[in-house]
């Protein structure tokens, strides 16, 4: 299936009681296919586009495309696996497919299929509380990828990993992509990662919250993670870092 | 020597226990035994006494176990009711905290003018007194799940009967089950309550036992029948406690514990 655009159009969005609006008119689009990270200052809002992209909040202003309506053709990944502690592995990954009501052989298939591109065929039937922190973000990784997203948001998904678990699962996570290429929002803290990952950075900022800075990242795919170490790489994160 | 407590962590408990049998039959011998029957007089009573307090300890088990289920699955009904209809929640919640301060020993003489002499009073009263705990702990149980796990639910689009099969009761059954132990214990306590304004000697139940005694000047068999009601309020916990580990040991820490 083909990747959803992504689109904020002149969206105002307040919290209850909150002094002053989160959004005024906020605008951003991100086209089809494209990885776009979020960066900017804790608690600028970045969650919340998340939340409005992916339709789990509603603007009281304007328009966001795709929202609610990609239903089916959406998934999240969140900084913890939030993973469901009394199913197993297998269960877990399956959870997208049994909630739209997929047939228990063809979810087989699928989960098994989810499971053996994040390498976690052996842990199948494990309860998660069984797997280290990196393997349950990759049981996460796979619950996103089992039902061919076309859009894919991650509310920093990397966060909570130790550097080396980090390194390994950006090459993961980028072959996953290449593989289907959904639109892709990512909210992070870690600039390198940013840059590594995405095709363009945004940085946010203010109240209204508003686009500070976009820097493209045209650096060739696939990267891996020793990439961060090259002076190109380097140059664009300063460039980023400028702006923060 | 002192005795390392961390590796016999059951021996101060056993130590209490010794201690407290001892100041007992101290005190029982300088004392009448129609007033304090010393632990011997106790056991032999309930040795003569031991195929009617067998009896009694059934049908009391039988009355709290019956009163238990009823309120265990009247709770969840009104935990799930209150869940789904935020009005309806505002609307009784108020009452059913009612419910907990009532007075089950002045309601008890009510359930017997509504439900006649009998095992219907006694667990009519136990459900009365363990439908409460188990409505807050349901209640709350529902709650548990994360603000993330709801989202992922919502995000793939979930039913309303999906999120509360598949997320919030499973999620909610380590609260439950938190609920579900203090009920199990004040059902018995709500039998026996039944059973003494409730019951005219048919069946002979731990509460009419206990009446009984008093009323022959029998206080040795009434501290039997004391004995039995709390072995049966632990004998209902350990049931309890055996259905959490089965249903949530494997993936819920305190659930698997001890």
């Amino acid at each position: 299936m083909d990747a959803l655009p992504v689109a904020f159009e002149e969206v105002g969005f307040a919290w209850p009681a909150a002094p002053a609006p989160l959004l005024r008119g906020f605008g951003l689009r991100c086209p089809a296919g494209t990885l776009t990270a979020l960066v900017g200052p804790s608690g600028c809002g970045k969650s919340t586009l998340l939340r409005l992209a992916a339709g789990l909040l509603l603007p009281q202003e304007g328009r966001v495309a795709p929202g609610a309506s990609a239903r089916g053709g959406l998934a999240m990944v969140f900084q913890q696996p939030n993973l469901l502690a009394w199913r197993t592995v297998a269960d877990n990954v399956g959870l997208p497919l049994e909630l739209r009501g997929v047939p228990v052989a063809a979810r087989r298939d699928a989960v098994a299929e989810a499971l053996g591109r994040v390498e976690l065929e052996d842990v199948a039937q494990a309860l998660p509380a069984a797997l280290s922190g990196g393997m349950r973000m990759r049981v996460a990784l796979a619950r996103a990828w089992v039902q061919a997203p076309r859009l894919l948001v991650m509310d920093e998904p990397f966060a909570a990993l130790d550097a080396l678990t980090r390194g390994r699962m950006y090459d993961r996570f980028q072959a996953l992509w290449e593989q289907g290429r959904p639109t892709g929002l990512l909210v992070t803290h870690d600039v390198d990662e940013a840059v590594l990952l995405a095709d363009r950075v945004v940085v946010l900022g203010g109240r209204p919250l508003g686009v500070v800075a976009e820097v493209a990242v045209d650096l060739p795919r696939p990267r891996s993670a020793s990439l961060r170490h090259e002076p190109a790489l380097g140059a664009l994160v300063r460039q980023v870092e400028a702006h923060l | 020597m002192i005795p390392d407590v961390s590796r016999h962590p059951r021996l101060p408990a056993a130590l209490t226990a010794l201690a407290l049998l001892l100041v007992w039959a101290l005190v029982a011998v300088r004392t009448s035994p129609l007033l304090l029957p010393g632990p011997l007089a106790v056991l032999r009573a309930a040795w003569s006494a031991r195929q009617a307090l067998a009896e009694a300890t059934l049908h009391t088990g039988l009355a709290a176990g019956a009163g238990l289920v009823l309120a265990t699955g009247l709770g969840l009904v009104g935990a799930v009711a209150f869940h789904l209809s935020r009005t309806l929640e505002l609307a009784l919640y108020p009452y059913a905290l009612l419910l907990q301060t009532l007075p089950i020993v002045a309601v008890a003489p009510l359930l017997v003018v509504w439900l006649d002499y009998g095992t219907p009073v006694a667990v009519a009263s136990a459900a009365l007194v363990s439908f409460f705990p188990v409505l807050t702990a349901g209640h709350l149980g529902l709650r548990a799940a994360t603000v993330e796990q709801v989202e992922l639910f919502s995000l793939y689009g979930a039913s309303t009967a999906q999120e509360l099969l598949l997320l919030r009761l499973p999620a909610g059954l380590p609260t439950l089950f938190a609920g579900l132990r203090a009920a199990g214990g004040l059902a018995v306590i709500g039998a026996v309550v039944g059973e003494f304004v409730g019951s005219n000697g048919v069946p002979r139940s731990l509460g009419y036992q206990v009446l009984y005694a008093a009323r022959t000047a029998e206080p040795a068999l009434s501290f039997a029948a004391i004995g039995c009601a709390a072995a049966l309020s632990l004998g209902l916990f350990v049931v309890v406690r055996l259905g959490e580990r089965r249903l949530i040991g494997r993936w819920h820490a305190a659930g698997g514990a001890a």
